[in-house]
């Protein structure tokens, strides 16, 4: 690769995120609004919350990739918080044992999602709205409906930097390694490109299904993980824990970096969608906006984005037919 | 003879002795109650704000032979009527409501249809421009309803006014989803506007702990958070985290777990709680609709009580609330809510429950619980 095609991937990669932090950065010193958008803490804050959303963008990238939607992801990582949390409080273990537990009890979940997924052979999306009530109704019996609580230092230092910049470092490296090196990695992008074609060179769907839903599973943990730590109190009313809302955030992520993928790894590809979205929702707090018109800019710039992205090739046509038509040009000669 | 007459006066006269006695003993004339079940809905099972509610109802139901059913109503006006119809299927005889109080007229029609009564309680529906039809309905047992508008506004106020507080941001659901929490964010932005703070920004989101982090991260010299909901779980992490507890004013409703030391170190100021002891007025309401006595204006119109909140503004408030109205006792006893119940008490007025209802506050609760 040239140097010149790395540095316009790297251009074409890091316009957005760029492009989103110089906005607000320019409107909210023109407007004079007293927000300390740019500063240290608040890209701090920012970074924080969108290493969450890119867990769990990561946690459900294979499974997308392959046409497997899952709606239960959100309530998974809350009933997987709850089943956690008052393990580690009562038996006064440390924030490393609540990884471990996240990771396993959510790996448990997402294994029951993908059996029922392989024996019933009915769509993901319909078995993940089926799953998503049974586990709404789940959480308000677990802990007696008490929600997830943890403070303190010792159960919550991922959800602090800078454990949570490690954890999550070791997290993308992981995945990078899996996604991009490992021959599960190449089978979940050739089926995700032509599953028939991947079975009938051999690849085998049902392993590299469960394979999908044990990564998703190890992902989401460690994202219900940061989670119960950032916040520290989680209800359990589905309303009050945004469970859906959560995940709805992570979904443009996954569709950012299948964009940047052409530029990037996709897992940079993840995190820079996950921070797109958590910039714009600050920046947007940051100008002073009255809420109604809140929703609307991130609703924009999504319709923006997968507007210009989706019509690249128009462009391209309609750029070649305005240099074509320019007297002299050298394909209007051609 | 004579011993027999002698002995037959000394009977008869302990006999009528005895009588006297019984006849000015305490002991009142038992009643049979009838049995009756009650359908309540709430936003929400598992809460302290909904444990508190249906232990306080519960205390009065199991003294007067009713038992509870409970749904969720959640945030959709949808799952609330659905609610309501699987309650009158089910065979219900009335209805607590503490979903908002503007989608009663559909509610209404559906009591009428299976013949349950209904009341409704936390938020009122006498803003709804068809009340004055609805009001009249005979299935209609009344409301009991807080001015969430006046008590954000006085939160707010007393932000600014005892803390100096200059710079506010609003933090809680999104408008538009529920008309109490919109009250709530109205009466804060009237009490800023009116008393010369700025409302820096709004962050009102489903996704609330995220809209609090951003608000702190964005704004960390902002003096006053002001909570249209429970702030335990949403902003009280972030501003602990960013070391801002002590230095940035929070209020919160329905406080739960947690709250106790919230307020002891600080970082929530105000503790909004009451809406458990609304709920037991609402009960008596239906109670004596459901017996065939249903309160009501001079003009037919169900009964329609305002009553306050309590504000807990420190530490030591908030001890108290919990001491007196949310702990193991309830703000009312059974035998203060007698006398308004007509089954017991066939002199039982609506003006008789209004005042005592409206004269609910911390202080007359620990006066009357001996605090």
């Amino acid at each position: 690769m040239n140097i010149k095609r790395i540095y316009s991937n790297i251009w074409k990669t890091l316009v957005w995120p760029v492009a989103i932090f110089v906005f607000f950065l320019v409107m909210t010193r023109l407007l004079q609004t007293e927000s300390t958008f740019g500063s240290w803490a608040s890209m701090d804050s920012i970074v924080n919350q969108a290493l969450l959303t890119a867990m769990m963008a990561l946690a459900m990238s294979c499974n997308m990739i392959n046409g497997r939607w899952d709606f239960s992801m959100g309530i998974i990582m809350m009933v997987t918080s709850f089943i956690a949390s008052p393990i580690i409080r009562n038996n006064q273990l440390n924030s490393w044992a609540l990884l471990v537990l996240c990771v396993v009890i959510c790996t448990i979940l997402c294994l029951i999602n993908c059996l029922l997924y392989l024996v019933i052979k009915v769509p993901t999306l319909v078995i993940s709205i089926g799953m998503l009530l049974i586990y709404e109704s789940l959480v308000m019996i677990i802990n007696n409906g008490g929600g997830a609580r943890l403070s303190g230092m010792r159960y919550t230092q991922f959800g602090r930097a800078p454990q949570i910049y490690i954890l999550c470092a070791v997290m993308f490296v992981a995945f990078y390694i899996i996604y991009s090196h490992t021959r599960f990695g190449y089978n979940v992008r050739s089926l995700g490109n032509n599953q028939l074609i991947a079975t009938n060179i051999g690849v085998n769907e049902k392993r590299n299904t469960i394979l999908c839903y044990v990564l998703c599973g190890v992902f989401l943990g460690v994202a219900s993980c940061i989670n119960v730590s950032m916040k520290g109190t989680i209800e359990a009313s589905s309303t009050f824990n945004n469970n859906m809302g959560m995940m709805f955030t992570a979904f443009p992520a996954v569709f950012i970096a299948l964009y940047l993928s052409r530029y990037v790894n996709f897992t940079v590809g993840v995190f820079i969608g996950a921070f797109c979205i958590k910039m714009l929702t600050a920046g947007i707090l940051a100008l002073g906006l009255p809420s109604e018109i809140q929703d609307i800019g991130v609703g924009l710039f999504l319709f923006l984005f997968i507007a210009l992205t989706t019509n690249q090739g128009r462009f391209s046509d309609w750029r070649l037919r305005r240099l074509k038509a320019r007297p002299g040009s050298a394909l209007d000669k051609a | 003879m004579k011993k027999k007459l002698v002995a037959i006066i000394l009977v008869l006269a302990l006999s009528l002795g005895l009588t006297a006695c019984a006849g000015g003993s305490t002991t009142p004339e038992k009643v049979e109650l009838p049995q009756y079940k009650v359908g309540v809905i709430l936003y929400n099972l598992s809460n302290d704000w909904a444990l508190n509610i249906m232990k306080s109802i519960e205390y009065l139901g199991s003294n007067l032979n009713v038992t509870f059913d409970y749904a969720v109503g959640g945030t959709d006006p949808e799952q609330t009527i659905t609610a309501a119809q699987n309650f009158g299927a089910a065979g219900i005889d009335g209805i607590i409501n503490l979903h908002p109080g503007m989608i009663m007229p559909t509610l209404i029609e559906i009591c009428e249809q299976y013949e349950m009564y209904i009341v409704t309680s936390n938020d009122p529906a006498n803003a709804h421009p068809e009340y004055g039809t609805f009001s009249k309905s005979k299935f209609f047992a009344g409301e009991v309803w807080e001015d969430d508008f006046a008590m954000a506004y006085t939160i707010a106020e007393d932000m600014i006014k005892t803390h100096g507080a200059k710079t506010f941001a609003l933090t809680g659901f999104p408008f538009g989803l529920a008309d109490q929490m919109d009250k709530r964010l109205n009466g804060a932005k009237k009490a800023i506007e009116d008393n010369g703070a700025t409302l820096l920004a709004e962050g009102l989101s489903f996704d609330k702990a995220s809209a609090a982090a951003n608000i702190v991260s964005q704004y960390p010299d902002i003096d006053a958070i002001f909570s249209s909901v429970e702030s335990i779980s949403t902003v009280y992490q972030p501003l602990v985290n960013a070391g801002l507890g002590d230095k940035v004013l929070l209020n919160c409703y329905d406080p739960g777990e947690g709250a106790l030391e919230a307020m002891e170190e600080g970082v929530v100021n105000y503790a909004v709680e009451g809406t458990l002891a609304d709920s037991m007025i609402a009960f008596v309401l239906l109670y004596n609709a459901m017996s065939g006595n249903r309160m009501t204006d001079a003009d037919g119109n169900a009964a329609s009580i305002e009553m306050e909140y309590v504000l807990a503004k420190s530490h030591e408030d908030f001890v108290n609330i919990q001491k007196y109205i949310t702990g193991d006792s309830a703000p009312f006893t059974i035998d203060e809510l007698k006398p308004f119940i007509k089954v017991l008490n066939k002199d039982a007025k609506l003006e008789g429950l209004t005042e005592f209802a409206q004269g609910f506050s911390l202080e007359s609760v620990m006066a009357r619980h001996g605090g």
